[in-house]
C-alpha cells in the first residue's frame, strides 16, 4: 500500500467511526437512512470535488476531521430536510415531547425495579423547579438545546449541569442499593 | 475540572447536543481513559431508571442508541493497530459551551497549555544540559565545518529547486543550526559569526515553507523541531531521521580525529 492509499484508507477509518456515530438512533422507524458506510463515500467524494489531493494531505488530523464530520453532518442534515424526516424528529421542533404515560407502571416497575424510579421521582421532585424542569425535558426529548429552550435554564454550561443532576441522581440511587439488597 | 470529568461532559454533549461537536474525539480520548468505562457503563443502566421515572420510554432513545454505539466504537478504537497514526490519544474535548464561555475555556487551555509546554521546554533543556554535561563529549562543528556539510548536502544550494529541501535535509538543516546556535559546554552562549551561520541555514531549512524570511523567527522555528515547522506526520519522521543523520554525520566526523 502506497502512502496515498495509506491516507485515503485511514481517512475512510477515521469517517466511517464518526458516520456510525452521527447515524446512531437516527434510522429508527426512518426507512430509507443513510448507512454509514455510504454517508463515508459520498462525503468523501464531495471532499474531493471540493480540495485537490495535497490540500487534504497536509492539513493537520483535527482539521481533516472536522472537515470530515462537517461534510457528513451536513449531508445528514440534508437528507433529513429532502426527506421531510426531520418534522418527525423530536428533537427539531418545540413540541412536548412524546411520552409513553407519567404514572402507569411500565413492565420492569411490575417486576420490582419500581422501587429505583420511585426513588428517582422523589429525588427530581426535590429539585429546584428550574432543574426539575431541565432534567425532565432532558431525559423525555433527548436533548438539551430543546430543553434548555424550553426551560429558559440553564443560562449557561447547560452539560456541566446535566452532569451534576445525574450524579445527584446517581448518588440517590446508591443510597437505595443497601436497602434492595436487604443491607 | 479533572481530564474525565471533562471526558464526561463531552459524553454527554454528544448523547444529548446537536451534533455541532465531532464524536471521534470524544472516541479517542475515552478509549485513551479506561477509567471512564465503569461510568459509562453504569450511566446505561441508569438512563433506563430515569427515563421510566419521567415516563419516557428508553427503548425508544436516540441518547441510548448514541450511548451504545459510542461504546462499541470506544472498544474498536482500542482494537486499532497503535502504529495507525490516529490511534494517538488525545485529550478529552470540551463540551459545547456558550461562545463567552468558549472564549474562557479557550484562553484557559492556550494558557494551561503554555505552562506546560514551559515546563515542558525546561525539562528538556535541562535534559540537554545534563547530556552536554562535563562527562558527555562535546562535539560542535566550528562555522567552516557546518557551512561544508551543508554545501555538500545540496552543491548548487536549495533555492533554485523551489520547493526547497527534502523533509530529511531539512531535518539535517535543523541540527546544524541547533548545534551551531546552542551555547558551549563552559555556558558562554554561540558567537555572532555562529548565530549568524546558524539563521541562514534555519532559512534554508523552511525554504519552500511559506514561513517568511525572518532569519530569528527562523531560528526559533527551526530549533524548536521538525513538528514545529512540518505539518505532515510523515514528513517530521522523515525530518526527525534527517536530525539523527546529522548526529551520526557529526560524531563520526569530528570524532574520528580523537581516535586516531
Amino acid at each position: 500500500m502506497d502512502g496515498r492509499e495509506e491516507f485515503y484508507e485511514s481517512l475512510r477509518t477515521e469517517m466511517a467511526m464518526r458516520a456510525r456515530l452521527l447515524l446512531a438512533g437516527k434510522s429508527r422507524g426512518k426507512a430509507g437512512q443513510m448507512l454509514p458506510d455510504d454517508l463515508v463515500q459520498e462525503a468523501m467524494a464531495k471532499m474531493m470535488t471540493a480540495y485537490d489531493d495535497a490540500s487534504l494531505r497536509e492539513r493537520p488530523f483535527n482539521q481533516l476531521m472536522a472537515l470530515a464530520y462537517r461534510t457528513m453532518r451536513n449531508l445528514v442534515i440534508d437528507q433529513g430536510r429532502k426527506k421531510g424526516a426531520w418534522l418527525e424528529d423530536r428533537r427539531d421542533d418545540d413540541e412536548p415531547a412524546r411520552v409513553v404515560t407519567d404514572e402507569a407502571p411500565l413492565p420492569d416497575e411490575l417486576v420490582g425495579s419500581g422501587q429505583r424510579a420511585v426513588r428517582v421521582r422523589e429525588e427530581l421532585s426535590k429539585l429546584a423547579p428550574e432543574e426539575q424542569c431541565f432534567l425532565t425535558q432532558v431525559l423525555q426529548t433527548d436533548s438539551v438545546p430543546a430543553a434548555q429552550k424550553h426551560c429558559g435554564w440553564p443560562p449557561k454550561s447547560p452539560y456541566y449541569v446535566l452532569k451534576r443532576l445525574l450524579s445527584r441522581l446517581r448518588q440517590s440511587l446508591r443510597e437505595l442499593e443497601p436497602e434492595a439488597t436487604g443491607g | 475540572m479533572t481530564t474525565v470529568e471533562k471526558l464526561q461532559e463531552a459524553v454527554l454533549a454528544y448523547l444529548y447536543g446537536d451534533g455541532e461537536e465531532d464524536p471521534g474525539e470524544v472516541v479517542a480520548a475515552a478509549a485513551a481513559a479506561p477509567e471512564v468505562d465503569v461510568w459509562l457503563a453504569e450511566l446505561d443502566g441508569e438512563l433506563r431508571v430515569y427515563k421510566r421515572a419521567v415516563g419516557a420510554d428508553p427503548d425508544r432513545s436516540e441518547a441510548l442508541d448514541r450511548l451504545t454505539v459510542l461504546r462499541e466504537e470506544i472498544a474498536r478504537y482500542r482494537q486499532r493497530p497503535a502504529t495507525a497514526p490516529t490511534a494517538a490519544p488525545q485529550a478529552a474535548p470540551p463540551a459545547p459551551i456558550s461562545l463567552a464561555a468558549r472564549r474562557r475555556e479557550k484562553r484557559r487551555t492556550y494558557a494551561f497549555v503554555g505552562t506546560l509546554a514551559a515546563l515542558a521546554a525546561g525539562i528538556l533543556i535541562a535534559a540537554m544540559a545534563l547530556q552536554a554535561g562535563p562527562s558527555a563529549p562535546v562535539v560542535r562543528p566550528t562555522v567552516a565545518q557546518a557551512q561544508r556539510w551543508v554545501d555538500e548536502l545540496a552543491p548548487g544550494g536549495f533555492g533554485f529547486a523551489g520547493e526547497g529541501p527534502s523533509a530529511h535535509d531539512r531535518g539535517f538543516l535543523l541540527g546544524i543550526a541547533r548545534d551551531l546556535s546552542a551555547p558551549h559546554a563552559d555556558g558562554t552562549g554561540a558567537g555572532a559569526e555562529e548565530l549568524e551561520a546558524a539563521r541562514a541555514i534555519a532559512l534554508q531549512a523552511l525554504a519552500g515553507l511559506g514561513y517568511g524570511e525572518d532569519p530569528d523567527d527562523a531560528l526559533k522555528q527551526v530549533t524548536s523541531g521538525c513538528a514545529a515547522f512540518l505539518k505532515d506526520p510523515k514528513d517530521v519522521s522523515a525530518c526527525d531521521k534527517g536530525v539523527a543523520d546529522y548526529e551520526r554525520h557529526r560524531d563520526a566526523a569530528l570524532a574520528l580525529p580523537k581516535d586516531e
